[in-house]
């Protein structure tokens, strides 16, 4: 299911516009993780094309939202988005637009600006192997009502969650983890926004191993 | 006993080296504050009037500005952004680029001007000076999310949140802002040697005031 996110004709004739995306262009930049290491801001969606070749993505919902105008509705799709690299990088984009394709292209685009970097590891006291199959520590993340938490699990747990919370942590390269949620889970723009709060929160906490960096 | 005595003497002959007469400071304005202060501007503030009005320090508002004016010659002059959204900055801010060379933006700040590459209007400082904190409060933002060092004219009732180099001075009068640009101007011209470290600069400060309309 999962498809190659790239817009090729974009990055074809991509003029950088700002400043990290010329330094990008001109290969003085790499990695996407050099990017928020140095806490640059991420604004053209094609840095994130050219700096992970590899990305893909995956619907998580489309809907149809009106406007009451005085002339009737005037109804838009409404398609959310998730890409990720399978290694580390995932981002969750809406996007709404009258026709279905411009509506995902337009997630796709949100989807890319609001990437984010997790870290993984292994904090489960019943493996302690050290390797990224799981997370390093019992994290949590809100949007909406929804709070999503996230608890590191051996080597061949899998990932026990719903179903869009699955989809997110594959994407975001999490072998094995088990997961807690509260609130109106239905609500799958919020439920996976509150995944994405919560992986990303793996680099909110600051470890003795962080110690060392700085 | 006779080791203290040459301590008190210079205590009370300190030498203080204005970049112009205290008598114009005093006459601009520059040192009044308001009624209110916050926690932030306290350390700048050399007393409290009876009628609870609260006056600055014309010795730190000396410093800060040569502090600045050094920090502002280091970066090249079109990559300077310079704010003000209230109009008696409006006049102050032009003529303080046209000197310096810098960009100013006047009147409403568009949103999105520094973090929306799309847009025909984007720009991208690599520094930025602001005039009102509250009033520019866009700017700061915006500022602040590009992660670019931001200099401010902060008055006693301003929140210092984001900014990296406060200036205390009264950002509310005509004649101050005037003075306060003024010598930023010429300080940095100094620095930069384009004007000798003695020289004036071809405009007295009354060009850079608003001009009153009857
Ligand atoms: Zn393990």
């Amino acid at each position: 299911m999962p498809r190659s996110a790239i817009d090729k004709e974009a990055l074809e004739t991509w003029v950088p516009r700002t400043r990290v995306g010329k330094l990008v262009a001109e290969g003085k930049i790499t990695s996407l993780r050099e990017i928020f290491d140095k806490n640059f801001p991420l604004l053209e969606p094609e840095i994130v094309d050219y700096l992970l070749p590899d990305l893909q993505y995956e619907r998580l919902d489309v809907g149809i939202v009106q406007k009451v105008t005085d002339a009737g509705r005037r109804s838009r799709f409404r398609v959310v988005v998730v890409v990720g690299n399978n290694n580390g990088f995932v981002g969750v984009g809406s996007g709404k637009a009258r026709q279905y394709l411009v509506a995902l292209r337009k997630a796709l685009r949100n989807a890319k600006l609001n990437i984010t970097p997790i870290r993984r590891g292994c904090g489960s006291w019943e493996c302690r192997c050290g390797e990224p199959h799981s997370i390093p520590f019992t994290v949590k993340g809100k949007s909406g009502s929804v709070v999503v938490v996230l608890k590191p699990a051996p080597r061949g747990t899998g990932l026990v969650a719903g179903d869009v919370a699955k989809i997110i942590l594959r994407m975001a390269g999490v072998k094995d983890v088990w997961t807690e949620t509260f609130g109106e889970t239905r609500t799958t723009l919020n439920f996976a926004k509150a995944v994405v709060n919560a992986l990303r929160n793996t680099y909110k906490f600051v470890t003795p191993l962080d110690w060392l960096r700085a | 006993m006779s080791s203290e005595e040459p301590k008190t003497q210079q205590k009370e002959k300190p030498v203080i080296e204005l970049l112009i007469p205290l008598e114009k400071y005093l006459a601009a304005g520059v040192h009044i504050g308001t009624h209110i202060c916050t926690k932030f501007m306290e350390p700048f503030v050399y007393r409290v009037r009876n009628d609870g009005l609260y006056i600055l320090d014309v010795r730190k508002i000396d410093e800060r500005i040569r502090i600045a004016a050094k920090f502002l010659s280091r970066y090249e002059p079109s990559k300077i952004a310079a704010v003000s959204v209230r109009r008696y900055g409006q006049v102050p801010v032009t003529k303080f680029c046209k000197y310096v060379g810098c960009k100013s933006f006047i009147g409403r700040f568009m949103p999105g001007t520094f973090t929306n590459p799309s847009l025909k209007w984007y720009f991208e400082p690599d520094i930025v000076v602001i005039t009102d904190p509250r009033a520019d409060s866009q700017a700061l933002k915006e500022a602040a999310e590009i992660g670019i060092p931001i200099v401010a004219l902060a008055d006693t009732d301003n929140r210092i949140e984001f900014i990296d180099l406060v200036i205390p001075a009264n950002n509310k009068g005509r004649k101050s802002l005037a003075l306060i640009y003024w010598l930023l101007t010429r300080q940095i011209l100094r620095e930069k040697g384009v004007i000798p470290q003695d020289a004036d600069l071809p405009e007295p400060p009354q060009e850079f005031e608003v001009k009153l309309r009857r």
